[in-house]
């Protein structure tokens, strides 16, 4: 506990030094788009994994003291992804290049499926943001792309310049260490008060140049906001005031104080995917009938979202051992 | 098309349907509202039983907590990609099912799909499902639906014993009148009706309002117990038409020895039995009767001396109340000062009813379909007294002789399940006590989901199942004025305006209102 005690408070000097600017909403409100996706794994059949992925982009408005949808967007697409060479040198130029940039991943089926989940979300981003001018379009999670080929963050950052759009990429949990605490910086600036933003020191934005598409920082956005948002600006970088005050607006929900409404129900619109998982499932049997494979190999190969088999023995076994207990 | 208010989101033939409202305030939502759910075949036309606001945890976490500056997630204010965020379902049970081709109607057998529209019934909507006819008429109109007056069977209603229930306050008076109203309207019977606290004859003593006399003038006759009403013809027992059975009845409280102590000295009286028990010597009976149960009984007798309707020479009115009863007329039968005592009461209707019923049976054809409508039935038909009077016979076998029987009562569980089996058709209005509300709807299919609507509704609207109606209906009971009636029941061209003001001249003249 000494231990603990020791390096719990580590990172917490570099917070105090750090600027913290006091902010208010701004007396306009912009237009605001959200974007998220998720995905759902139905089957796996030896080194192939097939998964439906969702991405929905919900334009919302704040109007008469409430949030009001404005319109809403929807891409969803079967998505195979293979360890296996000769499968996915069979496929797409996109299938090609995550497969090698991911190969040192831990999990490489869930990796490519995760770029592939980013690719639709900046497609649709892109797309939503091309339709608006003066808005503000945000992503969840941060404007950084490991794998350039996979997201367009870059055009989707040149078109929101374009058009006057404040484009944030908003975390809703990061895991940063930001300010070089043993603790999260989530859970350094735990005790700072307010409505309030602090920008990341220089050294953490330096080391990731290459993969980050805008400036870090970390933002709470209303007074009672339960915890420290990452928020990446993209645009209006010269202006942090200008683009947390028209944040700030979405961001009064009673549900999540702090954390902008439209992303909140985005979230809610991407997961669906995996409360229909059923359907899929069904519709891949009939499918599977159809190309003429067995069905005790559909329904063998049938796997829980996340990818692993219903079916794996590795279940089998936890199973027996909490009967054994 | 009326304005849509969810969607269906389950659905069972057995349990009902549940929609996801679509209301930003559920409020505008009652129980007992129809609403009909667009399958693809079929309308189904639904009764709203029940509406919920579920349980959320994250609405739990929110209630109470003061958070500053920010906004409340009501559905006015949070739109969600799927509609509302907090949303309420109502739970509805299909009671006919109209096909969208033909109008048809039919059982509700089958189920509509996923995501079918539910809507507030329309005019159109009722107008397929409730038929007039010849001998209908309305109550009042249908809850949740603009200005649609639901006609009721007065043929049907009267050829079989019905009941209405409802607690003091609920409108049951009202009630009473319209259906009179009804049955004599539409001439498909005649009425007899006790009138204990005087509000069926020309005007209510308690509220003013027009009695049947004053609709009907030609139709009615006013009895009266009371020797101070000049107005109505006096009604006199004869003494000797008293038998041990309405002493039973109106005492209430006589043991089972007193009981057979009245039976005893009905076997070998030579006069009538109130006197006959008055004038019954201990020693003569001592050796059949035990003293302190025929002393008891003396005392007790002792509470019809106030009986000034019970006597010998006057004018027999039972033969005037048949030969006005075979003529087509109605009776209402004035209690005056008796008025509050409940034991006249009993003891008049026993009496006068099981006279009825002798003549009906003796003498059926001769007579029209007489309707009797019995309030405070349940003291005539308690288990425990049933059998002594001639209402539990009556409730029975009542239709073969055209005599029938209206209950009227606030406690249908303390009647006999038996006569209560025998109501064709109940007119329901508020009840609170569960054992009440089980009675009053037993043997109705969906009985938990009437009980809920039952125990739930206002003042002044009424449940009605049975032959008489459609299908089972809440209905708000019509106010009761003269133009009410007269445009919805009597049909505003059997009688005009100058008919009703000539009526209402005649009637100041001798009220002096």
């Amino acid at each position: 506990m000494r231990e603990v005690a020791l390096y719990r408070n580590n990172g917490l000097d570099v917070i105090e030094s750090c600027e913290f600017v006091n902010f208010d909403r701004s007396r306009t409100v912009r237009e605001m788009v959200a974007v998220d996706g998720s995905y759902s794994f139905l089957l796996n059949i030896s080194s192939m994994w097939l998964a439906i992925v969702r991405v929905g982009g919900l334009g919302y408005t704040f109007r008469d003291g409430g949030y009001r949808l404005v319109d809403s967007e929807k891409l969803e697409a079967p998505i195979l992804v293979s360890t296996e060479r000769r499968v996915v040198e069979r496929q797409s130029d996109l299938h090609v290049q995550l497969f090698e940039s991911t190969r040192l991943s831990g999990d490489r089926p869930r990796a490519m499926m995760n770029e592939f989940r980013h690719h639709l979300e900046g497609e649709l981003t892109l797309q939503m943001a091309r339709e608006r001018e003066g808005a503000i379009i945000a992503v969840d999670g941060t404007l950084a792309s490991f794998h350039k080929e996979s997201n367009h963050l870059h055009e989707t950052k040149t078109e929101c310049e374009r058009r006057g759009n404040i484009l944030v990429g908003i975390s809703k949990d990061s895991n940063s260490h930001a300010f070089g605490g043993v603790r999260t910086d989530e859970e350094l600036l735990n005790g700072k008060n307010g409505m309030a933003f602090v920008r990341v020191p220089t050294g953490y934005e330096e080391k990731h140049r290459g993969f980050l598409h805008g400036d870090v920082y970390f933002a709470r956005l209303h007074p009672d906001s339960v915890k420290w948002f990452r928020v990446d600006v993209g645009t209006f970088k010269d202006d942090p005031s200008f683009v947390f005050s028209n944040l700030a607006h979405y961001a009064m929900s009673g549900l999540c104080p702090g954390y902008p409404y439209p992303l909140l129900e985005a979230h809610r619109f991407a997961v669906t995917i995996r409360q229909f998982k059923d359907v899929y499932e069904e519709v891949l049997l009939h499918l599977g009938i159809e190309e003429g494979m067995p069905v005790e190999e559909v329904i063998g190969g049938l796997t829980h979202v996340e990818g692993e088999r219903q079916g794996a023995f590795h279940e089998y076994l936890d199973q027996a051992s909490r009967d054994l207990r | 098309m009326s304005e849509k208010i969810g969607e269906v989101i389950s659905a069972s033939v057995l349990g009902g349907l549940v929609a996801k409202l679509s209301l930003d305030n559920p409020e505008d939502l009652r129980i007992g509202y129809p609403v009909v759910v667009e399958g693809r075949t079929y309308y189904f036309y639904c009764m709203v039983h029940d509406i919920v606001n579920q349980s959320v945890d994250i609405a739990e976490r929110l209630a109470g907590s003061r958070m500053r500056d920010s906004i409340v997630p009501l559905s006015e204010t949070h739109e969600g990609f799927s509609g509302r965020i907090f949303y309420s379902k109502a739970n509805l049970r299909p009671i006919q099912l109209i096909h969208r081709g033909t109008h048809k109607l039919s059982e509700p057998q089958t189920i509509p799909p996923y995501f079918s529209v539910a809507r507030h019934a329309s005019l159109r909507d009722v107008e397929k499902i409730y038929q007039r006819s010849d001998f209908s008429a309305p109550l009042g109109s249908i809850r949740g639906v603009e200005r649609f007056m639901v006609h009721i069977d007065f043929s049907k209603l009267t050829e079989k014993p019905f009941g209405i229930f409802g607690r003091t306050g609920m409108g049951k008076s009202v009630l009473n009148k319209l259906v009179c109203i009804g049955i004599l309207s539409r001439e498909v019977g005649s009425v007899l009706i006790f009138d204990m606290h005087g509000e069926y004859g020309v005007y209510s003593r308690t509220d003013k309002t027009e009695g049947l006399k004053y609709y009907f003038p030609e139709k009615v006759k006013v009895f009266s117990l009371d020797p101070k009403n000049k107005e109505a013809v006096p009604f006199i027992i004869d003494p000797d038409e008293i038998r041990p059975e309405d002493i039973i009845v109106a005492f209430q409280d006589l043991n089972r020895n007193m009981v057979d102590a009245i039976y005893e000295i009905n076997r070998s009286r030579k006069e009538d039995i109130v006197s006959a028990i008055r004038r019954a010597d201990l020693e003569e009976w001592g050796h059949r009767v035990h003293p302190s149960v025929l002393s008891a009984l003396k005392r007790r007798m002792g509470r019809m001396r106030r009986f000034s309707f019970v006597r010998r020479g006057g004018k027999d009115a039972f033969k005037q109340l048949i030969s006005l009863i075979r003529e087509r007329r109605s009776v209402v039968l004035d209690f005056g000062e008796y008025g509050t005592d409940q034991m006249v009461y009993l003891f008049v209707a026993n009496v006068l009813t099981r006279r009825l019923f002798d003549m009906y049976t003796e003498r059926n054809e001769e007579f029209p379909r007489l309707v009797l409508f019995l309030e405070e039935a349940h003291k005539f038909l308690a288990p425990n007294i049933a059998s002594y009077t001639i209402f539990n016979k009556l409730a029975r076998e009542t239709r073969k002789f055209n005599l029938i029987l209206a209950l009227v009562d606030q406690r249908p569980a303390k009647i006999d399940d038996e006569v209560r089996s025998q109501l064709a058709n109940r007119l329901i209005l508020s009840l609170k006590e569960p054992s009440d509300l089980a009675s009053a709807l037993a043997g109705v299919p969906d009985r938990s989901v009437w009980e809920s609507i039952v125990a739930t509704i206002p003042a002044r609207t009424v449940a009605m199942v049975g032959d008489a109606i459609r299908i089972p209906t809440v209905i708000d009971i019509m106010n009761y004025t003269p133009e009410n009636v007269r445009e919805n029941i009597l049909d505003g061209g059997n009688m005009t305006s100058e008919d009703m003001d000539t009526i209402a001249q005649k009637v100041d003249k001798v009220f002096s209102f």
